[in-house]
């Protein structure tokens, strides 16, 4: 965090610093997922009003597997439309293709050239952050 | 007295007394020009409207016409359809100057923008211009929607696009300026299809009536646009520059980042908005817009996956939203029409509550691009809170707005059997959770810490803020107040386990998508680029082949000229030889060989005379 250092003047630890707390929402975030999953069998039940042929055919659990595939089809799509669309900032200003290591990106959570198999470490390993900011 | 004052009056009369006030006079004027507004509304509605022309009977009154050059122009007509605008874009004014109301008053306590090199980020030294041009928008919007003519919407609709440019230059930056000019040229060319359109449609049917154009043409028989003909035509792409059709939507992901904190709140409310009421109002139930609305749903949440820039991020989730909305049009059933008008009516709420927060975060940090932002929730955890409520509202969770308004529209579309459709806005809704509902208040106030420390924003920023939440909360568990306002008759009930469990389905595990995308890295990270969207066409290819048709032009021109001046040369030099001061033809000839000559031919004449 070396770039925006200088007006740190106290350094609040906030509750994402403690991985113990992240590490507790995430199994409250999982348990509701699951129960969610659950909630299926309640849903055989109840009559549906309006009837999707998608859902007549694959019959059940439509919702949540086609909500977590959606994000998985955006990104593995947006992935490679970035590559071939990915310009400098100043591309309209007469600037020319991106290039990656004039963008210095996350302030140093990141090594450079490796966006391809770059971690973020604010959600997945929560609490690397306190390390870092000094 | 009030009841018929047409609602832009008022705002045009507040907007010159606030050029000539200052300080706590103005903030009062600001505020007070609004709510003068909604009570003379009230009292309009007092009287009894109904449903617009499109469906059903249409029970509608006009306050105030004037006659030009032989047709009648309804400056004032006001429906149930136009209500709801009115109402909607007078809340919308009224959160947005208790959000500007500390323009001038200086940098607030804590903030950190100025950090960042840029002279006035805020917007301070443009204050009074903000304010005076945020006035006469919101006006011109209610004019807008308030004609009962396509003349008087066309001197709206310009006026709209004059008036917000002032807000894309109040922030006086090179690129705001150059921001602002293209904005003004796409809307008023805009505004002349209009116009064309209008006129031709005048001559083919001798109504000038704001109506529903595309039954009007081909007799309700739901022909599609080419049997409605080239005017109609006109006037659906003039509307649909305004609503951010595709190829068309660039202004908007241009000219909200590039406007001041509290300037782009008001773009985002007024004119794509007045653009979605004018697509109800004639283009209702045009197969065509279901599948223009359908893709305006679809290719945006993947430039806001990889966008920077998180009002840039917003403007995609703009074209996005009015996706959803230009679709239940197309749909056209009772149902969709009135989905599309009231997810219109939660859009302006809660996407102005999202503009606000990333206005707060802007004002505060003077920074808006998700690499230089992250974990503000330690110093703005209210700003967080309220954003947190934004995205709640546009991912549709229920007991938020979204989820009321956006869910007529998925099932109109099933009761419809436009299946594929249904699919498209399923994912899109996913879309919409992945970069408004998670990566917007994720990127900016969680992630990685950017090490920022500031304060939270001014208390009339907070509070602008907490109004909008409050509205998103209220519409989500109460939908019924605005049920009762929307223009068509529907038995539309959202609460259901179903419709809730579904739901929750889909966002839940959404989400957890997101997570599993983070944990094993596949997710794109931020970066600090710009990606080619459809205004490379006129920002990039239009000055291309200007200058090479220019370059061209050039050298053929300079080809020809050269060309020509060698056979102009040529021929100078030829007859420098003849006449030229040696030249045997320029030579002066004595007048004793002319009466030679003339003798010589006098006496062949002769000779010829005597013996033929």
């Amino acid at each position: 965090m070396s770039e925006h250092g200088h007006h740190q003047v106290k350094s609040p630890v906030g509750w994402t610093d403690r991985p113990a707390k992240v590490k507790r929402l995430f199994m409250l975030f999982y348990v509701i997922c699951a129960a969610l999953f659950l909630s299926e069998f309640v849903l055989m039940g109840t009559e549906n009003l309006h009837p999707h042929p998608l859902e007549e055919r694959m019959g059940f659990f439509v919702y949540p597997v086609y909500g977590f595939i959606s994000f998985w089809f955006l990104v593995l799509l947006a992935r490679p439309m970035r590559r071939l669309l990915i310009r400098s900032e100043d591309y309209y200003e007469g600037g020319g293709a991106y290039d990656p290591s004039g963008d210095p990106g996350h302030v140093s959570t990141h090594s450079q050239g490796s966006d391809d198999r770059m971690s973020h470490p604010g959600i997945g390993e929560a609490g690397s952050e306190v390390t870092d900011a000094r | 007295m009030l009841g018929s004052v047409p609602p832009f009056v008022l705002f045009f009369v507040g907007a010159v007394v606030v050029a000539f006030t200052k300080g706590a006079l103005r903030k009062s004027i600001l505020l007070s020009v609004p709510l003068l507004g909604l009570v003379n509304l009230f009292i309009t509605a007092g009287a009894d409207v109904g449903a617009p022309s499109a469906i059903g009977e249409s029970v509608k009154h006009v306050y105030l016409t004037l006659e030009l050059l032989g047709y009648e122009l309804q400056i004032y007509r006001a429906d149930k359809l136009s209500l709801l605008f009115g109402y909607l874009f007078h809340i919308a004014a009224f959160l947005g100057f208790i959000y500007a109301l500390h323009l001038g008053d200086g940098i607030p306590d804590g903030s950190v923008a100025n950090e960042v090199g840029e002279e006035d980020v805020i917007g301070n030294s443009s204050a009074g211009m903000q304010h005076v041009s945020a006035m006469l928008y919101a006006g011109s919007a209610l004019g807008a929607v308030f004609a009962g003519d396509f003349i008087t919407l066309f001197v709206f609709w310009e006026l709209l696009a004059i008036t917000s440019a002032f807000l894309v230059w109040a922030r006086n930056s090179d690129q705001s300026y150059e921001t602002g000019f293209r904005y003004l040229i796409i809307h008023v060319v805009s505004g002349v299809l209009l116009l064309s359109g209008a006129m031709m449609l005048a001559h083919q049917t001798g109504s000038i009536e704001f109506g529903h154009v595309a039954g009007e043409l081909h007799g309700d028989e739901g022909g599609g646009l080419a049997a409605a003909g080239l005017p109609a035509l006109l006037l659906l792409i003039a509307f649909g520059i305004k609503a951010g059709f595709p190829l068309a939507h660039n202004w908007i992901t241009e000219a909200y980042p590039a406007s001041t904190p509290t300037g782009t709140v008001f773009l985002s409310a007024f004119t794509t908005k007045v653009a979605v009421y004018a697509l109800a109002r004639s283009f209702g139930g045009l197969d065509e817009l279901i599948w223009i609305g359908t893709a305006m749903t679809f290719f945006p949440i993947f430039y806001a996956v990889l966008e920077n820039d998180l009002r840039r991020v917003l403007g995609y989730s703009m074209v996005n939203q009015i996706g959803f909305m230009v679709a239940g049009i197309g749909i056209g059933s009772a149902l969709a029409m009135n989905g599309a008008v009231a997810h219109a009516f939660a859009d302006v709420i809660f996407k102005g509550l999202l503009f606000m927060s990333m206005g707060a975060v802007m004002t505060m940090t003077g920074r808006t691009k998700g690499t230089d932002l992250g974990g503000l929730y330690k110093t703005m955890p209210l700003t967080a809170t309220l954003c947190i409520v934004g995205a709640a509202a546009i991912s549709a969770f229920p007991l938020f707005s979204a989820f009321v308004t956006k869910s007529m529209i998925m099932v109109a579309a099933i009761e419809e059997h436009h299946y594929i459709v249904w699919l498209f806005m399923l994912f899109a809704s996913a879309g919409v959770l992945e970069h408004a509902g998670i990566k917007i208040p994720f990127f900016a106030f969680f992630a990685h810490d950017s090490g920022i420390r500031t304060k939270e924003p001014p208390k009339n920023m907070l509070t602008a803020m907490t109004l909008g939440a409050v509205l998103c909360v209220l519409i989500g568990v109460f939908p019924g107040a605005l049920y009762s306002l929307l223009p068509f008759e529907m038995d539309y009930h959202p609460y259901d386990t179903r419709h809730v469990l579904t739901q929750l389905q889909l966002l839940c595990f959404g989400a957890l998508g997101f997570i599993t995308l983070m944990k094993t890295g596949v997710y794109p990270d931020e970066k600090r680029a710009v990606h080619v969207d459809a205004e490379v066409l006129y920002r990039k290819l239009g000055p291309l082949v200007v200058k090479s048709v220019g370059e061209l032009v050039g050298r053929a021109d300079h080809a020809v000229r050269s060309r020509m001046m060698g056979l102009l040369g040529f021929a100078l030099a030829g007859l420098g030889r003849t006449h030229g001061q040696v030249g045997p033809l320029a030579r002066s000839w004595p007048s004793g060989s002319m009466v030679f000559w003339v003798s010589l031919s006098l006496a062949v004449y002769l000779l010829f005379y005597l013996f033929f």
